[in-house]
């Protein structure tokens, strides 16, 4: 085997590898990374969210608002 | 001030309110919302899943879901409200609430053993476990995320939602023991990792010393229960009462109690409780620096025997060379009103550790009570020692 030729299916395997580890890595985030921090910029769209309403203990959604504005405040009673 | 100024467009149709509170107990938040007569829906993050480190924070969002202020103010409200927005090409993704089922997350962690998996799985029991039970599973399986080892961040925010669920499991019908401990030894070793997380913080503060204390973190509790009943309406019942440390207000200057109360048992005769009362020690911080304070939490729970309320009352004394050291070094509880009670008891102290501590310092005492034991019914006043370990940093 010429060495080009070995070159090249060197590059094709660690290319392979880090396909098939991008595509794990994928998965293994699952439903939803963690988040480091809050991050929002103007202009951009709002993760989506999923808590328990405290007076109800349904789930909302930011989503569910769709096509209303919407005012989030994050607080806390203490 | 935002619920005031929103009023007019939310009864308009024009705008939707939202808040996320970020806290250990609902049915708090859902007093205060009681009180200042909130009423749009208040959703509840106790784990800082979005990963928000500091409140209060507003933002503006559009109907396609793009953020169009990160922090608006009041005056700006009806701008956001006249301006219209082109739909963008992008929408975030909405999240399907099968795919955060607890049984979804389950068998996506079965298949893939991640840290974020078992996190967003343990995160699932917190928030959608429908008895204390959940607290047991979201401790078990964060405990697996922690045995991958993670680092950084996610390390950190693994050890506050283990803070989480072990203090939510200390206020159910499932509680350990230890729980409480745990909880603040997570939450610390957090804090120790991230000290810019304010809310992670102000977690550890509510239960802390007076001198980290910014403010009376609940102390607007009286007063909203009060006015409420004023108006003819039946205040949220708290589940998990307040502590001392809850409604204390800050305190630059660290300041030690006179006591008029001797030792009730100097020389050591009286019997000992054989456990007919449990006793459970919790120090926050659970480590400090040399030089620096830390408030601990005494509990007494009856367990074989029932407080005897007819005679002497209780009183709690604590061993210690340096009294100034100590913002109060001897209690005395008062009695219940009936006869035999079995409410658990609690006494809170502050202790200025020296600036030359060991690397461990224990602190002990005793407490004196008169306790009435189920099996023959008779009643004895017994002593109690406890002691506690308290680490220091150098």
């Amino acid at each position: 085997m010429s060495n080009q030729r070995k070159l090249f299916i060197h590059a094709l395997l660690i290319a392979v590898f880090y396909l098939v580890n991008s595509a794990t890595d994928l998965i293994a985030e699952n439903v939803s990374p963690i988040a480091t921090s809050y991050r929002v910029q103007a202009g951009q769209p709002h993760p989506d969210f999923l808590f328990p309403d405290i007076r109800s203990g349904e789930a909302v959604s930011l989503s569910q608002f769709r096509g209303k504005k919407v005012l989030l405040v994050h607080f806390a009673s203490w | 001030m935002w619920h005031e100024v929103t009023k007019k467009a939310v009864a308009a149709d024009e705008l939707v309110v939202l808040g996320i509170v970020q806290e250990q107990h609902a049915e708090r938040a859902r007093l205060y919302a009681q009180w200042k007569g909130f009423d749009f829906p208040i959703l509840q993050d106790a784990m800082t899943c979005n990963g928000m480190a500091v409140v209060p924070v507003p933002v503006f969002i559009d109907e396609f879901g793009i953020v169009r202020n990160t922090r608006p103010r009041p005056n700006e409200l009806q701008e956001f409200l006249s301006m219209k927005f082109e739909k963008p090409t992008t929408l975030a993704e909405p999240i399907d609430p099968k795919d955060h089922s607890i049984a979804s997350l389950a068998k996506s962690a079965a298949d893939n053993t991640t840290v974020a998996s078992y996190i967003n799985l343990g995160d699932a029991h917190l928030l959608w476990g429908s008895d204390s039970r959940a607290t047991t599973a979201a401790i078990s399986v964060y405990e697996k995320a922690a045995s991958l080892k993670p680092s950084g961040y996610i390390a950190a925010s693994l050890n506050f939602r283990l803070g989480v669920a072990y203090r939510a499991r200390y206020d159910s019908d499932l509680q350990q023991s230890d729980d409480f401990s745990k909880a603040v030894a997570h939450w610390t070793a957090a804090l120790e990792a991230n000290p810019n997380q304010y809310i992670w913080r102000r977690r550890i503060q509510q239960y802390g010393p007076r001198q980290t204390k910014p403010y009376p973190f609940y102390d607007w509790v009286q007063q909203a229960i009060a006015e409420i009943k004023k108006r003819g309406e039946t205040p949220i019942e708290l589940k998990v009462p307040l502590s001392g440390s809850e409604v204390a207000s800050g305190q630059r200057r660290f300041e030690s109690l006179p006591s008029q109360l001797k030792n009730p048992d100097p020389e050591n005769k009286l019997f000992l409780d054989p456990e007919f009362i449990k006793t459970r020690l919790i120090v926050v911080p659970s480590r400090v620096k040399a030089g620096d304070v830390l408030r601990v939490h005494v509990e007494f729970e009856p367990a074989a025997g029932k407080w005897n309320n007819e005679g002497q009352p209780m009183q709690v004394w604590l061993n210690v060379k340096d009294r100034d050291a100590f913002s109060q070094s001897a209690f005395e509880l008062n009695n219940a009103p009936t006869a035999n009670s079995t409410e658990p008891r609690h006494i809170e102290f502050e202790y200025k550790t020296p600036r030359d501590a060991k690397e461990t310092i224990e602190l002990t005492g005793f407490a004196v009570y008169t306790v009435c034991v189920d099996e023959d019914g008779t009643c004895r006043f017994l002593r109690n020692n406890f002691a506690v370990k308290v680490e220091v940093k150098h």
